[in-house]
């Protein structure tokens, strides 16, 4: 392992595009350095990769074949984040990415061509581009003869199995929801999806989980469950179950804290820590000093103190209004915290936010990005604000991340494409 | 359609019609109210929650200065647990007349109101975020009351008396024989069915939309509705009721209630009490005053603003409405009109609510020919002796605690267990999520539902196993219901809390493209300006 | 502002709970967002306690630095404590408890003229046993043993070396003082193989093991005299440098901020204060330091402790340690060895402590080194309690690199 004191790349932010971004930059030999805050989106998401799931956005039925309706995207809105990257790029981002995952012992499936379609954790149909083997087996596209059973746990507080059930049920499937409770169980406190995932890598609980449900399975062809199996081994507890039960099993992502999100986070953060990468969190970035077009050095907050961090190059990845990267205030200024670069938003607060919450058009302040170049430099006018910074992420304008259902998929694209506009590195690279 | 008999018939379910109807059913009347959504679900559920102790009156309306005070001591005895003792300061701050303290104090005590006057150093003793310019505070038996659980346990005493409350029953006609009202028609918005109530007497306890009552008799009774805007503060800045010693006016008041502080109020005359918009103005203004009393508050995170509509009555033209009396009105229409079987009582305020129902409950006694005496003010409402003393604010979190609970939370904001939602579901007859709401608090904190409300409609849809159809649409309902008071103030951490709110709403659980209808007969009705008017300030 | 103040930054999201290693391993806390942010807004002066829940809280800190709101979680808990101390919320026999673990420096004064007896007293068994039964003192802890020569009697007795570069104020904490003078003397010969005048005025406990057990006036009344000690140098712009993180994290930003000390010469010498790594890596960027290291063949864990991360300012020990030839360091990315201070000698949570601290515990174990590196003392007694390997301090490596005599444990290594 190395150590940067003096990286040549810093990224700001650890959703998933900072994450993504310095695993690739750093295993390409770059020195990188990772500031963020705290940790981000990886931690809320479902744990799959939606690459397009609505397009146009609104009550449209879901997006069948991704390569095409992006392609078509990218005709229609050259300013989209998919339009920079090209279909080309993000597919080879797919594919390092499953890649990574599958080296880490847990695997990815699909590609752009084709759609999952999984149920959510209240019965919607979700759909997802990549999805980890986990969850494969919740695929709707599949009918079943006998209704899946959907399991959940007596005073989990996020998982409704006969909620999800009638919902599936009132979309065309057979499914029934049961919930049990184990002898561990009754002995906690507190039940949640994080106390789950501890529970369900020791091999006891599994074993009282496998006898509280046997008797439950019926003729149902595949069990549901929330997605907790374990953080680390997911796959080898998946087959366990599954052979216990003599069918298939698969996960349903449950709302924040993600189990699925979080294990996608350790893969990445040991990607970029056995690539030399060095990850600092606990690090907000209060200024930044630029020399013309460039950005020399950022400043963190610490304890009494500034910190300076100087780099080459700057990739920032701070996630929008989600992320914290912008911000607003009642005076309706629109504000990107670390450099202050031009936003593009509506600039009266009054046209921030349609009337229904779940408005098809998706709220305008919520499109609120940073316009960039091709090479991801944010742009003032039509020309780069910095030569030597580079937006990723949903920090981007021209989407609308969560209506299109895009979030990971732009994440990861572009945290792979910003390598393309950085200078190669003389560094050793082993990618 | 169904047809129902009885004595009297309430019509308002917010405090003035549980006051009412408690006081009628104590009073051994067959009673019945009716509500057109749930309780309080008009004015008596949108006002900042304070008790007054009269210091707001003191000097503009000594009258109802003293109704406040011989009231505010009634409450304390009977429902201690709906009022938090949070004391009052009334303090000058540089916008204001110093010689106004003076007045003030004389009037206080001619009305009979305890006031003492305070250092400003023990005043920022006691809340070190208040402005320190403030040159005089004095010291007030204000407090903070829980309307909504005052409310619900009102109808609760009167359920145990017999009568019968009945919400989502809008009242769509009066029934006439000649000149005398004989019942109202309704409307059951739950099971979408017209209900014909017969009754002796009609009791119009319909607040700002008494006049809209009375017009279905024919009776012409102006209300002018007086909307007020409030904002609230994530946190208790405060802990003590502070309002500027000078004449009542916009944005001079600071409520802190359960966990937030309400900064109240704008006064706007509005045409109509069903449909009035939240102005960007009136968010800025209620900032722009907080500010003056607690520095910095405009920075903070804001959690919701919400507006209720004042019920205020008089019988002359009005212009500016701060200047009609607080003091409540009742209106024999038979003395008055010509009109018998129907009596309207208006205007007041929470605090007279009681004092408002006895006046009305008397009137009722002299029609029926019997008398009965009011015994409201000597019973206490249910729960009052089990629980023993005033609420405090952290005696939910202390409740959890004792029961070690911490990991069954529905709204962990709110500190709303799975117990006290299933009870409020099963119990509390709850008919929507937003019912759910006014009786566990849930929803009412930092993530406005982010949380909760999936978790809410599992549970409801396990235990009354409805359609998940309906599932669905009460849980876009209640997004909408958060929605609504969220829109004015969104900005700052809020907004994110929002964007991560959809996050889960839709990226994790795709809830708009799950069957089902969009919402329901029980959606939010949303601040709208009147139709005909342009929509002001939004896209 | 007021730490509580940063409650309204949250944004419930959970990530906090994701990290928390003492939530991770039992349920009598029920984590940082619950007792956090979200009690916080339950939490009123002038109020009935509530329960002793956030008394589990370790403050690790672990939660403040994934939060990516910017909440104050673990100093919301240390204030929520401190309200409970003060409205008499814990018993007198854990208040007496507390403040013996967390009177680290009257311990010294009373325990360090009597080492020998003090010692044998502190690992006997059965006075262990009886401390643990009377007192809640967890009998298996790892409590320090004195050392027969204070560190400033060594420091009074030392001859300084030339000092071309200026001078430096050394605050070297109580366990330096009383337990390992070997970590300070470590610390003087790096400060002066770098051409520093190393100075050492009268100084106290910094006050954290009072904060963080709620004793905030006694800690008020530390940090006020450390201050009044401290401040003169401060305004000549002398640096003021510590060996342990967990005294210089509070003259930084913990005192001021617990104890809302924002006077001007507390933020003097807060800003002035360095953890001597943090110090030294500076001198380096500057190209300053004495890089003249002699190799020392040797592979082993570092753990930054959770009191270090807190300062945000990287991990300046390793980028030291990586510097020295033939020295392979094995990061350590636990999250906490879970002692925490004072907390895991508290019987009630010495388990919760152990359970928290076993992956570290196992890295150690399975790096295989003859020891292991952290820079908080207390840290090192826990990580050579949990897994066998003594534990040394960077500087003592440091000071063995620029060919001073090595010490302790280093002493029977053959490096």
């Amino acid at each position: 392992m190395r150590m940067n004191t003096y990286p040549d790349v810093i990224v700001i932010g650890a959703g998933l595009s900072g994450l993504t971004a310095a695993w690739q930059l750093a295993a390409r030999g770059h020195r990188v350095r990772l500031i963020t805050k705290g940790w981000g989106a990886t931690h809320w998401h479902s744990g799959c990769i939606d690459v397009l799931g609505y397009f146009p956005i609104g009550n449209t039925p879901p997006v069948s074949l991704p390569r095409e309706t992006l392609a078509t995207l990218i005709a229609n809105m050259p300013e989209h984040p998919y339009a920079l990257v090209g279909i080309e790029r993000l597919e080879a981002a797919l594919d390092a990415f499953a890649t990574l995952c599958h080296d880490a012992g847990y695997p990815l499936h699909g590609s752009l061509d084709s759609q999952w379609l999984l149920p959510s954790a209240v019965g919607a149909f979700r759909p997802t581009c990549l999805a980890p083997e986990t969850m494969m087996a919740g695929d709707l596209s599949r009918h079943d003869r006998e209704p899946m059973l959907i399991v959940g746990f007596e005073r989990l507080n996020d998982f409704y199995p006969e909620l999800i059930a009638a919902n599936l049920i009132k979309q065309g499937h057979l499914a029934r929801g049961t919930l049990v409770e184990t002898p561990t169980l009754r002995r906690q406190k507190a039940i949640n999806t994080l106390v789950l995932a501890r529970l369900f890598e020791q091999a006891t609980f599994r074993a009282e989980f496998i006898a509280a449900v046997k008797p439950k399975l019926g003729k149902a062809e595949r069990v549901g469950i929330p997605a907790v199996l374990g953080f680390d081994n997911a796959l080898a507890i998946k087959a366990e179950l599954e052979k216990a039960f003599d069918r298939p099993i698969f996960e349903i992502p449950t709302v924040p804290p993600s189990v699925p999100g979080m294990r996608l986070h350790r893969i990445l953060t040991r990607a970029i820590e056995r690539a030399g990468g060095d990850i600092r969190t606990g690090m907000q970035v209060v200024a930044a000093d630029t020399k013309g077009d460039r950005v020399t050095t950022i400043w963190t907050e610490a304890a009494a103190r500034r910190v300076p961090h100087h780099a080459d190059t700057f990739v920032l990845a701070t996630g929008g209004i989600l992320g914290g990267g912008i911000t607003t205030t009642y005076t309706g200024e629109v504000r990107e915290v670390v450099f202050g670069l031009p936003v593009n938003a509506p600039t009266d607060r009054m046209a921030w936010l349609y009337r229904d919450v779940l408005d098809e058009r998706g709220h305008p302040i919520f499109r609120a990005g940073i316009r960039v170049n091709s090479s991801f430099r944010p742009l003032d006018g039509e020309t780069p604000r910095y030569t030597n910074v580079h937006v990723i992420g949903t920090t981007l304008d021209g989407c609308e991340p969560l209506r299109e259902r895009s979030f990971e998929g732009i994440a990861i694209a572009t945290g792979f494409a910003v390598q393309d506009a950085l200078p190669t590195t003389n560094h050793s690279t082993s990618a | 359609m169904r047809t129902i008999q009885t004595e009297v018939l309430v019509i308002g379910g917010g405090a003035t019609g549980a006051g009412i109807i408690r006081d009628l059913a104590m009073r051994g009347f067959d009673a019945i109210l009716v509500e057109k959504r749930d309780l309080t679900h008009g004015t008596t559920g949108r006002y900042h929650g304070l008790l007054h102790s009269g210091g707001r009156y003191a000097v503009k309306d000594p009258k109802a200065a003293v109704e406040c005070i011989e009231e505010n001591r009634i409450l304390r005895r009977i429902m201690p647990h709906c009022l938090e003792d949070t004391g009052g300061f009334f303090v000058v701050t540089p916008w204001d007349d110093p010689d106004f303290g003076d007045t003030f104090m004389e009037g206080c005590r001619n009305a009979g109101i305890p006031v003492e006057e305070i250092s400003v150093a023990q005043m920022l003793r006691e809340e070190p975020l208040l402005n320190p310019k403030i040159s005089r505070c004095f010291r007030v038996p204000d407090a903070a009351a829980d309307s909504f659980l005052a409310t619900r346990l009102n109808a609760e005493s009167a359920r145990a008396y017999g009568a019968r409350i009945w919400t989502y029953h809008e009242v769509r006609d009066l029934m006439m024989d000649g000149q005398r009202v004989i019942g109202a028609v309704c409307y059951d918005l739950v099971h979408d069915e017209e209900v014909r109530i017969y009754a002796d007497m009609v009791v119009n306890a319909a607040g700002a939309w008494a006049g809209k009552i009375a017009a279905m008799a024919g009776l012409d009774v102006t209300i002018t509705p007086g909307k007020g805007v409030m904002v609230a503060i994530n946190h208790r800045v405060l802990n003590t009721v502070v309002n500027r010693c000078k004449m009542p006016s916009d944005g001079d008041i600071i409520v802190p209630i359960h966990t937030v502080a309400v900064i109240g109020t704008t006064d706007v005359k509005v045409s109509d009490p069903e449909h009035f918009a939240i102005e960007p103005w009136e968010v800025e203004l209620m900032l722009d005053e907080g500010e003056k009393l607690v520095p910095g508050v405009k920075e903070m995170r804001i959690l919701r603003a919400w507006a209720g509509v004042r019920p205020l009555y008089q019988e002359t033209k009005a212009v500016d409405t701060r200047d009609i009396t607080r003091a409540y009105t009742l209106l024999d229409h038979e003395t008055r009109d010509g009109v018998s079987g129907i009596i309207t009582m208006t205007g007041g305020k929470w605090t007279t609510y009681r004092q408002m129902a006895q006046v009305t409950v008397d009137r009722v006694c002299e029609k029926f020919g019997v008398q009965r005496e009011c015994r409201t003010h000597l019973e206490p409402l249910p729960g009052a002796e089990q629980h023993g003393g005033y609420h405090w604010l952290g005696a939910r979190f202390a409740d959890v605690e004792r029961r070690q609970a911490y990991g069954d939370l529905i709204c962990e904001c709110e500190l709303a267990t799975r117990e006290d939602v299933e009870r409020a579901i099963l119990e509390g007859d709850a008919k929507a999520i937003d019912d759910i709401r006014r009786m566990v608090r849930l929803g009412m904190g930092p993530c406005q539902g982010g949380f909760c409300t999936f978790r809410a409609v599992g549970l409801l849809h396990r235990l009354r196993q409805p359609d998940v159809e309906e599932a669905n649409a009460a849980l876009r309902d209640f997004l909408q219901e958060r929605w609504k008071g969220l829109l004015p103030i969104l900005w700052g951490q809020q907004l994110r809390q929002e964007r991560l709110d959809e996050f889960i709403y839709l990226s994790v659980l795709n809830v708009d493209h799950l069957p089902g209808p969009k919402a329901t007969r029980l959606a939010p009705v949303m601040y709208d300006p009147p139709t005909g008017e342009a929509p002001q300030g939004r896209v | 502002m007021f730490v509580e103040q940063t409650l309204d930054n949250c944004i419930k999201c959970n990530i906090c709970v994701t990290e928390c290693p003492v939530a991770a391993v039992t349920d009598k806390f029920p984590g940082p967002k619950y007792e956090g942010p979200q009690a916080a807004r339950f939490r009123q002066p002038n109020q009935p306690l509530t329960d002793w829940s956030v008394d589990y809280c370790s403050g690790c800190r672990v939660c403040n630095m994934v939060c990516p709101t910017g909440v104050r979680i673990a100093e919301i808990n240390a204030r929520a404590r401190a309200e409970m101390v003060r409205k008499g919320a814990f018993g007198w026999r854990t208040r007496l408890r507390n403040n013996l673990l967390a009177r680290s420096e009257l311990l010294g004064k009373v325990g360090h003229p009597i080492a020998p007896l003090a010692n044998a007293l502190l690992q006997n068994p059965l006075g262990r046993l009886a401390a643990e039964m009377t007192l809640g003192i967890a009998r298996h802890a790892p409590l320090p043993t004195f050392s027969r020569e204070r560190f400033t009697a060594w420091y009074r007795a030392h001859q300084p070396a030339n000092a071309p570069k200026g001078k430096v104020v050394y605050f070297h904490g109580c366990s330096t003082e009383y337990y390992e003078p070997r970590v300070g003397r470590a610390a003087v010969r790096v400060l002066e193989a770098n051409g520093f005048d190393v100075i050492i005025p009268p100084q106290h406990c910094c006050g954290l093991p009072l904060l963080s057990n709620g004793e905030f006036d006694a800690a008020r009344n530390y940090h006020r005299r450390n201050v009044n000690s401290l401040v003169e140098y401060a305004r000549q712009g002398i640096p003021i440098v510590g060996t342990s993180t967990s005294c210089t994290l509070t003259l930084k930003e913990e005192a001021p901020e617990l104890l809302d000390a924002f006077d001007e010469e507390s933020r003097l010498v807060a800003e002035r204060t360095f953890d001597l790594s943090e110090f030294l890596l500076n001198l380096h960027t500057r190209g300053e330091l004495n890089t003249e290291f002699r190799s020392i063949d040797l592979r082993a864990v570092y753990h930054p402790p959770c009191q270090y991360r807190a300062h945000r300012v990287g991990r300046p020990s390793l980028e030291l340690l990586r510097l020295i030839p033939g020295l392979d360091i094995v990061e350590s990315h636990a999250a906490c060895c879970g002692i925490a201070g004072t907390y895991g000698f508290k019987a009630e949570k010495y388990e919760i402590a152990m359970q928290v601290g076993q992956p570290l515990f196992d890295l150690v174990r399975a790096t295989g080194g003859p020891i292991a590196i952290c820079d908080s003392e207390t840290c090192r007694w826990q990580i050579t309690h949990g897994s066998g390997v003594p534990s040394v301090h960077p500087m003592e490596l440091l000071a063995l690199a620029y060919g001073y005599e090595p010490e302790g444990v280093l002493q029977q290594q053959t490096l």
